[in-house]
């Protein structure tokens, strides 16, 4: 496959545009998806090269909002199955709500730690809670989180509840 | 103290992250260019690898064609020149590595996570298309010749086949085990369409 062909400024002013608005998002993204400095900073600049392929057929099929997090959870997502060995250490929610949690009796936790626990729990995460999780942890609501994804907005729901649950339980035992 | 219940408080915690030193708001677009070349080309570099491995086999057997006395042997190795041509092509035509198809975002990503998944757990499924059942018959008609060639060796190269044909057998249960494992992931994502 070749270069897009080059459509001029429009490509170009639509990347610079979703740059600077989700860019800080993005780099937020790779960090929840690769834990290792060297790949996360490949896996950004796949996002951005994929971003900016991707405008050289944007028309009005969804929101820019919706344009970019699709591409880079995709991305993402691709990097996730081709590191496979990885993946076999992801797990659904549903193991997640199972696995036993280590007490230990912190119950103060400063936003660093906090931030670190809720890090590690989303490394956890297999691909599809992930997505929702950190749609939703940008902000988004569960009809975009929902249309992003794919899936209804109840089940985006349902996802956020359970995650939170389980976020919840590891602060409280202090479970990194 | 962030209330992991509170969306507010978590939405918040998360985004107050620094932006450390990543690539931030951007890549420059003459960067982003050189970026998207240098990706194809470590596409093709990867695939240009598979193609060296598979004309090194074809060369290795074109000179047993020619070098080798027993007939058998001959048309073993000319049947696993076949064989390997087969099997490079197969793997060109399905499982070549691939940059990212640029209309990503018409896809949504449990669509793409599980068209990716799929065409993974096809390539493990069909190893033994791509790579045993081309390879086969000219390593056995080859083995068949030596054999032939070598009576006082016959149990020996019997020996060495069955262990030949043990390990394929392994290499390809490790493969469909992954297949399978592939599949509960498309399953549980089928689950939330």
């Amino acid at each position: 496959m070749g270069l897009p062909p080059d459509t001029g400024s429009r490509q170009d002013r639509l990347y610079a545009e979703a740059a600077a608005t989700f860019g800080p998002a993005l780099q937020r993204l790779a960090r929840a998806y690769e834990p290792d400095a060297d790949r996360r900073l490949d896996l950004i600049q796949e996002i951005h090269v994929a971003l900016w392929r991707s405008f050289a057929s944007f028309g009005e099929e969804c929101s820019l909002r919706t344009w970019v997090y699709r591409v880079a959870h995709n991305v993402a997502v691709s990097q996730v199955i081709r590191r496979k060995r990885r993946a076999h250490t992801l797990v659904g929610l549903d193991e997640l709500e199972r696995m036993p949690a280590a007490v230990d009796h912190e119950q103060v936790l400063d936003d660093r730690l906090a931030l670190d626990r809720m890090m590690a729990l989303i490394h956890q995460l297999d691909p599809l809670d992930r997505q929702v999780m950190l749609l939703y942890l940008e902000g988004l609501d569960a009809a975009s989180i929902g249309e992003i994804i794919g899936i209804s907005a109840g089940n985006v729901a349902t996802k956020v509840h359970r995650v939170k649950k389980v976020l919840a339980q590891r602060f409280q035992r202090g479970t990194p | 103290m962030t209330d992991p219940q509170n969306d507010r408080d978590l939405q918040a915690l998360w985004q107050s992250q620094s932006p450390g030193k990543d690539v931030g708001s951007g890549v420059a677009l003459t960067l982003i260019r050189e970026l998207a070349q240098g990706f194809e080309y470590r596409v093709t570099r990867r695939n240009r690898r598979e193609y060296a491995g598979a004309a090194v086999a074809v060369a290795l057997f074109g000179l047993s064609v020619f070098t080798k006395s027993s007939v058998l042997l001959r048309i073993g190795s000319g049947m696993s020149i076949v064989g390997v041509i087969a099997a490079a092509y197969m793997l060109h035509r399905w499982g070549s590595a691939r940059t990212l198809p640029s209309d990503l975002a018409l896809t949504s990503a449990i669509e793409f996570h599980r068209a990716q998944l799929e065409r993974q757990r096809d390539l493990l499924r069909h190893v033994w298309l791509y790579c045993v059942l081309p390879l086969t018959p000219g390593v056995l008609v080859m083995e068949i010749g030596n054999a032939l060639a070598q009576p006082e060796h016959t149990w020996r190269i019997i020996f060495w086949s069955v262990v030949m044909f043990l390990l394929m057998l392994g290499v390809l249960a490790l493969n469909w085990r992954a297949a399978a494992r592939v599949q509960r992931q498309i399953d549980r994502l089928k689950e939330n369409l």
